[in-house]
């Protein structure tokens, strides 16, 4: 058994967006029983997952995605990481590798974030969601191409849950 | 005055509803918006944008408190719309209230980087 490992999900879905809310809830799930030292941990990791898995599903060129989330261990801190895998356009592929290069030679997540909300981008392909999965979510983002395969990761370092469990507020239960 | 015309949004895990209250519209935004709700939301919020323009609305008030969630993609409906907003002149600029839940903490951060970029036409409120 791998020791520092705290969880480690992994699902081979359709391409299918109806799936996409019920991952994120999973991760949300998973991240408030594991990461209750940091309140906002849980909703990070569900958005990052939304837009991730979302993106991969979005432009699979077959009908497949691969998520994973993986909690590990280390020392006071616990490392998430989020991985999505989906087969690509080489055009697609292309562009979110500039889109990754372009967020690396950037300091600010905030500063780039509001930068490219401005730019009068179209929808599609803006880079907009992994500026906000490094803005909102505190997760640095890395790509890479495998062969036909766009390989995409958030990771972040959070707080391990506190003793006696998480209180706070009540988040209003999602719609049927 | 005349009256409001959009179509609402009535998806299964998206709703809008919409009202027009004096020069004020009230918009609430109710589920998930994500991917299934894009095309959806785009058509309302350029209905909406136009219809804020006709009847010189002062204020568009955003509820999202029962919004579980907002892609980015939808995100940059509203994005887009007040970067044009802010861009009017004094008169037909309307401003932007976002009433938000506290118990959904993703509504904090992206109402944040929405503050940020438009200070003098966003503002937040928290229930």
């Amino acid at each position: 058994m791998d020791r520092g490992l705290l969880a480690r999900v992994e699902a081979s879905l359709r391409a299918d967006a109806t799936l996409v809310p019920t991952m994120r809830d999973l991760a949300r799930g998973l991240s408030e029983r594991l990461l209750d030292g940091d309140e906002d941990a849980p909703a990070r990791v569900a958005m990052v997952t939304h837009e991730l898995l979302e993106n991969a599903v979005k432009y699979a060129l077959e009908d497949a995605a691969y998520l994973c989330i993986e909690v590990r261990a280390e020392g006071e801190a616990a490392v998430v990481t989020i991985t999505t895998r989906n087969r690509a356009a080489p055009e697609h592929a292309r562009a979110v590798v500039r889109a990754c290069e372009a967020m690396a030679a950037e300091a600010d997540a905030l500063a780039y974030y509001v930068a490219l909300m401005r730019r009068n981008a179209p929808l599609e392909g803006s880079g907009l969601g992994l500026a906000r999965i490094w803005a909102e979510g505190d997760m640095t983002v890395a790509c890479e191409v495998a062969g036909h395969d766009l390989v995409l990761s958030a990771r972040a370092a959070v707080a391990l849950s506190a003793p006696g469990g998480r209180g706070g507020v009540e988040t209003p239960a999602a719609p049927d | 005055m005349s009256e409001l015309t959009v179509i609402e949004v009535k998806r299964d895990e998206f709703k809008t509803r919409t009202e027009l209250c004096g020069r004020s519209v009230a918009a609430a935004f109710i589920g998930t918006a994500d991917m299934l709700a894009t095309k959806d939301l785009e058509r309302y919020v350029r209905a909406l944008e136009a219809e804020v323009r006709r009847l010189a609305v002062c204020e568009v008030v955003v509820d999202m408190r029962e919004l579980y969630f907002m892609n980015s993609h939808c995100l940059k409906l509203l994005v887009s719309w007040i970067v044009r907003a802010e861009a009017l002149a004094p008169p037909q600029r309307c401003t932007f209230l976002f009433r938000t839940h506290r118990g959904l903490p993703w509504q904090r951060r992206t109402l944040l980087a929405l503050t940020a970029l438009a200070e003098s036409i966003v503002r937040v409120e928290e229930a």
